[in-house]
């Protein structure tokens, strides 16, 4: 037993204060005193000695004691005894020295210092007391660094020859110390390197190279390294190390336990945060609307984190708009609360964070809307969190509670996460609850994005081809022309006519056989007028002799008679010469006989009015064109053009535009005009009755104006016959 | 011309805590596409622009901390492109000459620098 008295000039820390109780610590005198029999669970007993220096206490002035001494009780219990020490005293640097000559000697030696760090030695002796305590800690730790600690102490103790330990666990950025022993802030850098040495090896080893030999056994879970315990083993022979890790091997069982045990809380937490998530993200989707869902995903965020109020927001136009407020159906956007909440959003999506108001201190967080709303409402906690989709913030939550009922730490974590899964579900309901109109626009908003913005090579490419093509068609300029179905025919056409009927005698010309100017075509049979002109001719010569006796008789009356009987056969005579003349055809001009064959029908009759040939000149032709009703407004007299007949398709006649008849013939299910032109020069080869295409020229366009124009034609006919 | 992140000035304001004045008030912008801060000024009718990490900087300034640990803080926020020295003190120096800060200043304190305007704070 020890007594280590020391003037004590530095406040205690340790010492618990209370509000309005000052304790004057100046002339206070400590003492230690280590008692071997000291029974319960606590470390240290403090007891302070002082005088009350309150001369009149009232209700609202504090009462002042000056201390004189204090008498600290300590149990001989190196690691936790230190880690309080530790832990109390910032300035302490205890240096721990312990005999590990002998097993049962291990405790014996320790050094502290008092908090004036007057180093005094104060030795301990083996306590089998402190087991129980130990044990008691070890079942009552909550957590493994805490269990680990005490499991480490005990384990130590129990293996023969143990001067130092660490227990290190391995989490997924490297490897962490859990626990040292003894716990005096000294780093074993040996078993640091033993311990890495067991985790790379997955087994069991024992190392000799260091200052003093050392073990160290892994703990594996699931076939991965979860922890290393590493021993220390002062003088220890190839049996002592051997020992240790058989000893350590069955000691590890409880670290394996307690780690599984975290993994397995872990597990359930992570569990019960996807658990959450995905009944907040059922809330979002089993509603159609997207108003009722964000409205429906708010007060379920508010009953599941007792908040008082959550609202969403969404950005629209640069700034935060409040779609959702829980357990508010209606709402009013110009009222101030929504809109500093709206400012929160803001503020929340601007700076790309998470906020908390009134939070940790060293956050670099401008929180001037958080706190604006904090003060004006319900001068509560408020956490806001932005919701990000793909690449942009869209969003946020504000989370509000009132005075006094802070966030804790897990409900902000998972209110994150809620955020994160959230906010791809809201907004996609968002988009997708618009009018079509506007997801319209934002499609074509989204291609023209496309087409400026980076990347997209070929549809930039594409595009710019297209517009090249539509630019260099709009530019450029040709002849617009007027396509119609034309036919030859000669400029005059000349009937030979019967006139009167009659027998065919004689046809020597045919259809098609070029005639010249007085070329007998065709002839009638001339023999009844021949006996008409006989039987005439005889009785003008009887009305003759009548005439002459009557004239020799002198008879006046009889002689007019025979006169104009002589007169009358003269004249019959005459109309039958002509009628005579007129049984011979003959060609009016030099020509073509474009139509009548009448080698086959020698000796038959012709009857008065018949056409028996049709007779073209070969100089004068005429094209004849059908121009379709649609095209005929821009065809003009005196207009050019070329025309391509299918008899001569490798030489095109150039053509003017005579005239339009205009009066419409219905042919094919199309109105077609009837326009006439006549060829510019013409050609041997050319024959009246040819059949081809010709092109009116109408003036130069360009090029789109061309093919676009029966469209807008018909565009414009319809949309007149139905709107106009 | 690249400016110095440091300053010779900075000792004067350094380990000053300085809060934003109650009267001034302040309120989020946009202005061509950007987001900017306007601080009404309650007392005079005045406005003053300020830039996203001048108004990171206004927030912080609580009374309590200093303006070094601010700068600080602001620096890790900020990345490649903080706050200068020169522009936080000008920034400071403007705010004081239209008397919107509060806190211990001492009587020099008034002719920080003599920096030109920096782009974080415009008077308009």
């Amino acid at each position: 037993m020890a007594k280590a008295p020391a003037t004590e000039k530095d406040t205690v820390s340790e010492t618990t204060e209370r509000k309005g109780l000052e304790w004057l610590d100046a002339q206070m005198t400590t003492h230690f005193a280590n008692v071997v029999n000291v029974q319960g669970t606590r470390e240290q007993v403090d007891l302070f000695f002082g005088t009350n220096r309150t001369w009149h206490v009232t209700e609202d002035s504090g009462v002042t004691v000056e201390l004189s001494n204090r008498i600290i009780l300590t149990r001989s219990l190196p690691s936790a005894w230190q880690q309080c020490w530790v832990m109390s005293c910032a300035s302490t640097s205890p240096v721990t020295e312990r005999s590990t000559s002998n097993r049962h000697d291990m405790a014996g030696q320790n050094q502290n210092e008092d908090l004036n760090g007057t180093a005094d030695a104060m030795p301990f002796n083996r306590l089998e007391v402190l087991e129980p305590a130990l044990w008691q800690r070890l079942t009552d730790a909550q957590t493994v660094a805490e269990g680990s600690a005490a499991w480490l102490a005990l384990q130590c103790r129990q293996i023969f020859g143990v001067n130092r330990g660490v227990v290190r666990v391995v989490r997924p950025n490297g490897f962490e110390t859990l626990c040292n022993w003894p716990d005096n802030g000294a780093v074993f850098t040996d078993l640091l390197r033993t311990a890495e040495l067991a985790a790379t090896d997955q087994r069991a080893v024992a190392r000799n190279s260091g200052e003093t030999p050392s073990v160290a056994v892994p703990v594996i879970i699931d076939g991965q390294v979860t922890a290393v315990v590493a021993l220390g083993i002062a003088n220890g022979g190839r049996d002592d190390l051997r020992n240790a890790i058989r000893q350590l091997q069955w000691g590890v069982g409880w670290l394996r336990d307690a780690l599984r045990q975290e993994r397995g809380s872990a597990d359930s937490l992570q569990l019960s945060q996807s658990r959450t998530t995905i009944d907040l993200m059922v809330t979002a989707l089993e509603h159609e609307r997207f108003s009722t869902a964000a409205m429906a995903v708010a007060t379920d965020l508010a009953a599941r984190f007792d908040c008082a109020r959550v609202s969403i927001g969404f950005v629209r136009s640069g700034s935060a708009k409040i779609v959702a407020i829980s357990h508010t159906a209606q709402f009013g956007k110009q009222m101030n609360l929504v809109r500093s909440i709206g400012a929160a959003m803001d503020e929340a999506i601007d700076q790309r964070s998470l906020v908390l108001f009134p939070g940790p201190a060293d956050e670099p967080i401008a929180t001037f809307a958080h706190a604006d709303l904090s003060r004006e409402h319900h001068g509560g906690q408020v956490l806001t969190v932005p919701l990000f989709v793909v690449d942009a913030f869209i969003g946020a939550i504000v989370f509000e509670r009132g005075h006094g009922h802070d966030f804790s730490t897990e409900v902000i974590k998972l209110a994150d996460i809620a955020g994160a899964a959230l906010g791809p579900v809201l907004d996609e309901k968002r988009r997708n609850d618009r009018w079509l109109i506007i997801k319209i626009w934002e499609s074509f908003f989204n291609q023209i994005k496309r087409l400026a913005g980076p990347g997209h090579i070929t549809r930039k490419l594409v595009i710019a081809a297209l517009l090249a093509i539509v630019a260099f068609f709009a530019v450029a300029r040709d002849m617009y022309r007027v396509n119609a179905d034309a036919q030859l025919e000669g400029s005059v056409r000349r009937a030979v006519v019967s006139p009167y009927d009659g027998y065919l005698r004689d046809a020597t010309v045919r259809a098609g056989e070029v005639v010249t100017a007085g070329q007998p075509l065709a002839e009638l049979d001339d023999r009844d007028l021949v006996l008409e002109r006989l039987r005439w001719d005889t009785e003008r010569q009887q009305h003759q002799i009548e005439y002459d006796q009557a004239l020799a008789a002198r008879q006046p009356a009889t002689v007019n008679i025979a006169r104009s009987q002589v007169d009358q056969a003269e004249a019959q005579i005459s109309l039958i010469d002509e009628q005579i003349g007129r049984t011979r055809f003959v060609a009016p001009f030099d020509g073509l006989v474009i139509s009548g064959d009448l080698s086959q029908r020698i000796g038959s009759t012709v009857s008065r009015g018949e056409v028996l040939y049709e007779i073209a000149p070969l100089s004068g032709y005429r094209v004849v064109m059908q121009v379709d009703e649609r095209q005929i407004a821009q065809i003009d007299a005196g207009q050019t053009g070329e025309v391509l007949f299918g008899a001569l398709p490798d030489q095109p006649f150039k053509i003017v535009v005579d005239k339009i008849i205009p009066i419409a013939q219905a042919s094919e299910g199309r109105n077609m005009f009837r326009v006439e032109g006549h060829l510019i020069d013409t050609s041997e080869r050319l024959r009246p009755g040819m059949v081809g295409v010709g092109k009116v020229d109408i003036g130069e366009r360009s090029l789109i104006d061309i093919w676009t124009m029966p469209i807008f034609d018909w565009i414009n006919l319809n949309l007149w016959r139905w709107l106009g | 011309m690249a400016a110095s992140l440091f300053s010779a000035s900075w000792y004067r304001v350094a380990p000053l805590r300085l809060r934003l004045r109650s009267h001034a008030e302040i309120h989020r912008q946009r202005f061509r596409g950007e987001v900017w801060y306007v601080l009404q000024d309650h007392q005079t009718g005045r406005f003053h622009r300020l830039s996203p990490s001048a108004n990171l900087m206004m927030s912080l300034m609580d009374g309590r901390r200093t303006i070094a640990a601010i700068w600080d803080l602001v620096g890790q926020k900020s990345g490649d492109d903080p706050p200068t020295q020169d522009e936080v003190i000008s920034l400071l120096s403007q705010l004081h000459s239209s008397d919107l800060l509060q806190g211990e200043m001492p009587p020099t304190s008034m002719n920080w620098a003599s920096a030109p305007l920096p782009p974080c704070a415009e008077i308009f």
